[in-house]
């Protein structure tokens, strides 16, 4: 049996589209906040783990040793994991189970992202992470295969682009109140529909920004976390799972490789009806139609239903059923791994009472974040509970 | 924001000081070549193409046709057996339309992109190619018959490029 | 695998990708070479760990505190701690990795060209190009030389 493992503390820099600071600076910021909300100095840590995705975004090849002295790893066993967009999510798993082997009483968890570097436009490293032979030479793009993946979706169940494009109203709005996003926005259906087309269905505002920024959560034991509070916040359940690397062979209207891992994370944690049990989810986001596919995916939502659910309001922050208070990767920012991570430090945060403006109405006690990456097939699930 | 800690971090830099150079910048560039090996089941497809064929490979123990090909089965987790040439007409799986090229410029052109499923491979079973000869865009559909239209023999180099692109049927 | 296709029908790939980046130089970056153009060396403090760093931090990597204290380091007390020669287009480059006292980390540059050989521990001092030709870049210090 794994040991119980609570999240102690949370920090995140602001999300911008260029900051002055150097990724390492980024990520001892976000650090020496997580550290300082939890309350303990570096001497406590025993382990940590960075996370980050691929190096051309900050020009800086291995950059799992780059980051290590700003992420606290400096003379620790420490180490970097990568699952693409993924990996905001995964790093917390991976801390997960170096507390919960017994390995360590308490492991950092750090994500970064520094994106503005690249030149003429970040958007240029993903070109390579398709087929060099077969994909390539036609000149394929990543928003292409979000274009088809949300075509393939729409087409499924019949969805208007206006059903999908709340999604981006929702969340650009609830990022007002967050004081780190880059793009929180009052904007309308129709604004979505007007924006630049850029690969049709994906509009300039069916996307999140590119964006520079960490954040870090601090995992410890169970025994560790009552000493510094009675009423920690566990670790309730986590699960990955990763989809076939031939993309075009795969079923793009349905992320069944997201049920897995929710599943996974859901027997973890011993829940039965996630709708029911689980009072709110930050759900990835980096493009609306994704928030919707993944709550289906999570069994939030029947197959096709929840565009849905989204158009009766349920997932608006004082809903029934909020979904992405935070303001997602759409309002708040993408900078990749450290927008995953975001994710799960606002689950931290409105689990703990700590989310200012953002905090969801009524009363919460699980809450679930979930990211999804390499080449759009893999998924993190991480559920934290408070009793 | 936590109890303790009354203020996110960061420093932002604007584009205008970024533009002018008025931070502190180092620039640097690079250009990566790389010579990549096909591999036996990509050697092969690319080869048929320059025939002006489609081949995929069938695994015997669950008997899909797997396009593109691969000496392996990613389900049996074993090997593949043969060989099976396809048909080079098919059905729009998903499609879309890109106004924007790989630096996130804008296209002079639309490009009209989609999956398409191999007549004569599995259910599901396809690649990733460009479609023309649209008379509009409406005409494009998910579930449409398509059929590849090849550069002539003497220009085929054994590419994906060899297939100029589907057209409908 | 006995599939494997004769020598002829193997294929390969050939492709390329151009890559270019523009790196800010950091909170510590920016203020250190900002001040190096101005021709002063400084090192961030640890008050902590009693700990100067150069190359400047923002953050002691031991004790993980905010470092927002600096202080000045004479250019001209430097030593050699170790030093390699390259042999490239414009001839003969001796570049030595110089630390100051009681400083952690260390500055690289070159060695003054000229008859003088490097040795390990000699007594050097950083040489700033003149005031004009300074960018707010490492290489304002033209090279180090003996004192
Ligand atoms: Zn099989
Ligand atoms: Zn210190």
């Amino acid at each position: 049996m794994p040991r119980k493992v609570c999240v102690i503390g949370a920090g995140m820099t602001l999300f911008r589209r260029r900051m002055l600071e150097t990724p390492k600076e980024l990520a001892f910021e976000a650090t020496r906040m997580a550290l300082e909300s939890a309350g303990i100095e570096r001497k406590e840590v025993d382990t940590v783990v960075a996370g980050s995705a691929p190096d051309a975004f900050d020009g800086v090849h291995m950059k799992g040793e780059y980051l290590l002295d700003g992420s606290g790893g400096y003379a620790r066993p420490y180490s970097r994991v990568f699952v693409g967009g993924a990996t905001g999510v995964y790093t917390p798993i991976a801390a997960w189970w170096h507390v919960a082997s017994g390995l360590s009483d308490v492991c950092l968890a750090v994500a970064e992202e520094k994106m503005s570097p690249l030149q003429p436009h970040p958007q240029y490293a993903f070109w390579s992470i398709f087929d060099h032979t077969i994909e390539r030479p036609l000149g394929v793009t990543l928003l292409w295969i979000f274009a088809l993946e949300m075509r393939r979706y729409m087409h499924a169940y019949n969805i208007k682009e206006e059903e999908i494009a709340l999604v981006s109203v929702k969340n650009k709005a609830n990022a007002l109140d967050h004081p780190c996003a880059q793009l929180g926005a009052k904007i309308t259906v129709e604004d979505v529909m007007k924006s630049e087309k850029m690969v049709w269905p994906v509009k300039r505002l069916d996307v999140s920004p590119t964006s520079d920024g960490a954040a870090a959560v601090v995992l410890a034991s169970e025994e560790f976390a009552k000493r510094l509070t009675k009423d920690p916040v566990y670790v309730a359940g986590c699960g990955w799972n990763i989809d076939s690397t031939y993309w075009t062979n795969r079923d793009l209207s349905y992320p069944q490789y997201l049920e897995n891992a929710a599943r996974m994370a859901y027997k973890q944690a011993g829940i039965k009806n996630p709708r029911k049990e689980i009072d709110f989810a930050e759900v990835y986001d980096p493009f609306d139609y994704k928030e919707l596919h993944h709550m289906e995916g999570l069994q939030f939502a029947k197959k096709g239903e929840a565009p849905k659910m989204t158009a009766s309001g349920m997932t608006q922050r004082n809903g029934e059923f909020p979904i992405n208070p935070s303001g997602g990767l759409l309002g708040v920012g993408n900078p990749i791994a450290a927008a995953g991570m975001m994710k799960v430090c606002e689950v931290y945060f409105q689990l703990t009472n700590q989310a200012g403006k953002r905090q969801v109405k009524k009363e919460v006690h699980t809450g679930l974040a979930q990211a999804w990456g390499d080449l759009m097939q893999y998924s993190s699930v991480l559920i934290l509970r408070r009793n | 924001m936590s109890e303790r800690v009354k203020f996110f971090p960061g420093r932002e830099v604007s584009a205008e000081a970024f533009q002018s150079g008025s931070v502190l910048l180092t620039e640097y560039s690079t250009d990566l070549k790389y010579s990549w090996a096909s591999g036996v089941a990509i050697s092969k497809f690319l080869n048929e193409l320059k025939n002006g064929k489609i081949v995929g490979r069938k695994c015997n123990r669950c008997d899909r046709i797997l396009v593109p090909p691969r000496m392996f089965c990613e389900e049996c987790f074993r090997l593949t057996d043969s060989w099976i040439y396809t048909k080079d007409t098919g059905t729009v799986n998903t499609y879309s339309i890109a106004y924007v090229g790989t630096d996130a410029s804008r296209l002079k052109e639309p490009l009209y992109i989609a999956v398409i499923n191999i007549d004569g491979a599995s259910p599901g079973m396809g690649f990733l190619h460009l479609l023309n000869e649209i008379k509009s865009e409406k005409e494009i559909k998910v579930g449409m018959k398509v059929r590849a239209v090849w550069k002539e023999q003497s220009e085929r180099t054994g590419s994906i490029l060899d297939i100029k692109y589907f057209k409908p049927l | 695998m006995d599939l494997a296709l004769n020598e002829e029908e193997l294929k390969r790939w050939s492709d390329h990708i151009p890559l270019m980046w523009k790196y800010t130089a950091g909170i510590a970056g920016e203020r250190f070479l900002q001040l190096l153009k101005q021709g002063t060396l400084q090192a961030s403090v640890c008050k902590n760990c009693n700990k100067l760093f150069l190359p400047p931090k923002i953050f002691c990597k031991d004790c993980f505190a905010q470092l927002n204290e600096w202080r000045d380091v004479s250019p001209d007390d430097g030593f050699i701690y170790s030093f390699t020669s390259l042999t490239s287009g414009d001839g003969r480059r001796t570049v030595v990795l110089v630390k100051f006292d009681g400083v952690e980390g260390g500055l690289l540059g070159f060695f003054k060209p000229g008859r003088e050989e490097p040795k390990i521990g000699m007594k050097v001092r950083a040489v700033f190009k003149p005031k004009q030709e300074r960018k707010g870049s490492l290489s304002d210090i033209q090279y180090f030389e003996k004192i």
